[in-house]
């Protein structure tokens, strides 16, 4: 592969091949990023166009093992050549982790501002919502329940034909 | 709560007296505890000031002891537990029983007014705890829950924008905090109230209407028999209702707290939501669609497309409203239209719809790029002016309509319309012509319809002969199925003839949406 050019503060258009970016995470690992890649995070978009001659783009609410999933995903997304159903199927796979991964998966891609991962991710919390009954989504998230019985029998009441 | 009372009490307490007030969980009884508690605390009021509790916390946290000795606080239990507990436990556990003891302070006072008193200040009390216990289970619930789900409302909310109506109400139910995010405006710019069975009412449409607010894009109501089908299926979406005695059997007529009279269906003034408030909702539609509501009517569908002015994609199934008046209103009123999908509720028999009232549809709603008008009776020469007079329209379905014989398509391949369709259907028309579908076929060889990329010609009986429709044929000696294939391969063709013996179907991903 052509070897990148320095990241410097001149006119970094994405054409330019390869371009490496630096993040560091929350707990101090350091990962790189090509820029086509990074563009799909609005924050990183604006973060780069500031450019800061190189140094690691720090990232404090994200931690490393997110921030490499990210990456992953970005990369994937920026991938030319990729048809829509096999993207589809790795997106899937994707986000077949456990619960408390998705959910720092929508963290991130909201901090960073990254619309397609933010869209999947949360399609995925809903997935795993719908159909349930409010017992059950109470279960499957751990969740208790605060109303008194007197309030819950009023939201019940206030969307009645759901319940029917 | 009981729970929470006995930890209460027995929590070690901080305060320097500490070592003076005994432990209630180590104590022989409550009436010991109870004894030290006053104890302590008369001798410590010298020193309240640097303590954390005050005379009057340790009063209270050794009168919480006392729920020990009461069994169970929950009602489904409370009376057959008492009755075993007075039986089976020890006499000084049974003169210590919260009522036993109530009683006796009852008895000591003499008046009927010192009574009554005593009494109401125990509920007093006994609700002013209870409200306290209530709002710290709350608290203590809503920090669990905070860590239990991780995200904050306006990521919960996005969640919860993607939940159909009924998931929605579900979450809503949930937690206080879920309920406070489902009543958000976003949650309803995509309302999807459709059902298998009718448990809707006209109420439930306005209130969601009125969470949507300004938020509101696109409203989906009436029934669906089973899970929704994409438009681009041929089973028809009709679906009547047999008998009233399939909707009276929901035990929704229980619940009719407000208006007595309120209909447990949709009726015909179900979507007059839209034009309350100078039509503030009707104005932000951009999508609706209806599926077999019975009650609705031409009247109340075009008084409620009257406000619909930003309506871009409108599908209507099933519901006993004239075509022409259909698309008279859609003319006058939807000038942004793109998508239109009819289908008819009486098979065959619509046949109001007048060469005018397409003349103005076109002229009117230039950005039609999909029609489909299936189950009405179409004829050539009124769908040769629609579909060569929408100027970008694409997609193009006729399915299940009667007196189209095809004769529309002729030299239409080279027309700006012909050039720039790409969907065709033509399923189940009872009277298409063989021959037509030769000649059009025939052109698409030759190079016509550019952009074709679908034709659907199925017919569940064949095609309608030259002469006689009555007779049915199809012959790939006359209609260049193969060659069509060959030729333009980038066209997905469907011929499925069953009854004939003969099916001709090529390969390609279907459905697709539009």
């Amino acid at each position: 592969m052509s070897s990148s050019p320095p990241p410097s503060s001149a006119a970094a258009s994405p054409s330019c091949p390869k371009k490496m970016i630096a993040l560091r995470s929350s707990d101090g690992e350091t990962f790189e990023i090509e820029e086509a890649a990074a563009l799909q995070s609005k924050t990183l978009e604006n973060m780069i166009d500031e450019d800061c001659a190189g140094t690691p783009i720090p990232l404090p609410n994200v931690t490393g093992k997110i921030l490499a999933k990210v990456v992953e995903f970005c990369s994937k997304h920026a991938e030319p050549g990729v048809d829509d159903e096999s993207l589809r199927a790795w997106d899937a796979e994707f986000v077949n982790v456990e619960q408390a991964t998705v959910f720092d998966y929508i963290l991130a891609a909201n901090f960073l501002e990254i619309p397609t991962l933010l869209n999947l991710t949360c399609n995925v919390v809903a997935d795993m919502i719908r159909g349930k009954t409010p017992d059950e989504i109470r279960k499957f998230f751990n969740i208790k329940s605060i109303f008194s019985p007197e309030e819950e029998e009023e939201v019940r009441r206030e969307n009645h034909w759901a319940f029917e | 709560m009981d729970a929470l009372l006995f930890r209460t009490a027995t929590a070690p307490s901080p305060p320097p007296m500490a070592n003076k007030r005994p432990c209630p969980s180590s104590s022989p009884s409550p009436a010991a505890a109870l004894a030290a508690a006053v104890a302590a605390a008369a001798s410590s009021s010298s020193s309240s000031s640097s303590s954390a509790f005050g005379q009057i916390d340790h009063l209270f946290d050794a009168f919480l002891s006392l729920a020990d000795s009461f069994p169970s606080s929950s009602s489904s239990s409370s009376s057959s537990s008492l009755s075993s507990s007075s039986s089976s436990s020890s006499s000084s556990s049974r003169s210590h029983s919260i009522d036993l003891s109530f009683d006796r302070l009852l008895d000591a006072r003499t008046s009927d007014r010192d009574q009554a008193l005593l009494i109401d200040r125990a509920l007093r009390l006994g609700s002013a705890i209870t409200e306290a216990a209530r709002r710290s289970a709350r608290k203590r619930a809503a920090k669990h829950n905070s860590v239990a789900w991780a995200l904050p409302p306006d990521l919960t909310t996005k969640v919860f924008s993607m939940l159909d109506s009924q998931s929605l109400c579900y979450a809503a139910a949930t937690c206080s905090l879920f309920n406070k995010c489902a009543m958000d405006p976003l949650c309803y710019t995509n309302i999807d109230l459709t059902t298998v069975v009718p448990k809707v009412n006209n109420a439930v449409v306005s209130t969601m209407i009125q969470r949507a607010g300004r938020a509101l894009q696109s409203l989906k109501l009436g029934i669906v028999p089973g899970p929704t089908m994409s438009p681009g299926s041929s089973q028809p979406l009709v679906y009547t209702i047999r008998s009233s005695v399939d909707v009276s059997n929901f035990s929704w007529n229980d619940k009719k707290t407000r208006q007595g009279k309120e209909s447990p269906i949709l009726t015909r003034t179900c979507l007059s939501p839209l034009s309350a408030d100078g039509s503030a909702a009707g104005i932000l539609l951009r999508r609706l669609h209806l599926y077999n509501i019975e009650r609705m009517d031409s009247a109340s569908l075009c008084t409620a497309l009257s406000v619909c002015c930003s309506l871009v994609d409108l599908e209507i199934v099933g519901l006993h409203v004239e075509l022409r008046q259909l698309l008279t209103s859609v003319g006058l009123n939807c000038p942004l239209i793109e998508r239109l999908f009819f289908e008819s509720s009486k098979t065959g028999r619509d046949d109001s719809l007048k060469s005018p009232t397409c003349v103005e549809l076109v002229n009117r709603c230039p950005h039609m790029t999909s029609l489909s008008l299936r189950g009405f009776k179409l004829h050539d020469c009124k769908v040769r002016t629609l579909v060569k007079g929408f100027r970008k329209l694409r997609y193009v379905d006729f399915s299940t309509s009667y007196s189209i014989t095809g004769n529309f398509l002729r030299n239409l391949g080279s027309t700006s319309t012909g050039t720039l369709l790409e969907v065709l259907i033509l399923r189940d028309c009872m009277h298409l012509k063989e021959m037509e579908v030769a000649r059009f076929l025939t052109a698409v060889l030759a190079g016509d319809f550019k952009c074709l990329r679908h034709v659907d010609i199925s017919n569940k009986e064949g095609l309608a002969s030259e002469g006689d429709w009555y007779n049915r044929s199809y012959t790939s000696s006359v209609i260049p199925f193969k060659e069509v294939v060959e030729g333009r391969p980038d066209i997905c063709l469907l011929a499925d003839f069953p009854s004939e013996g003969g099916r001709f179907v090529q390969k390609c991903s279907f459905p697709y949406s539009y």
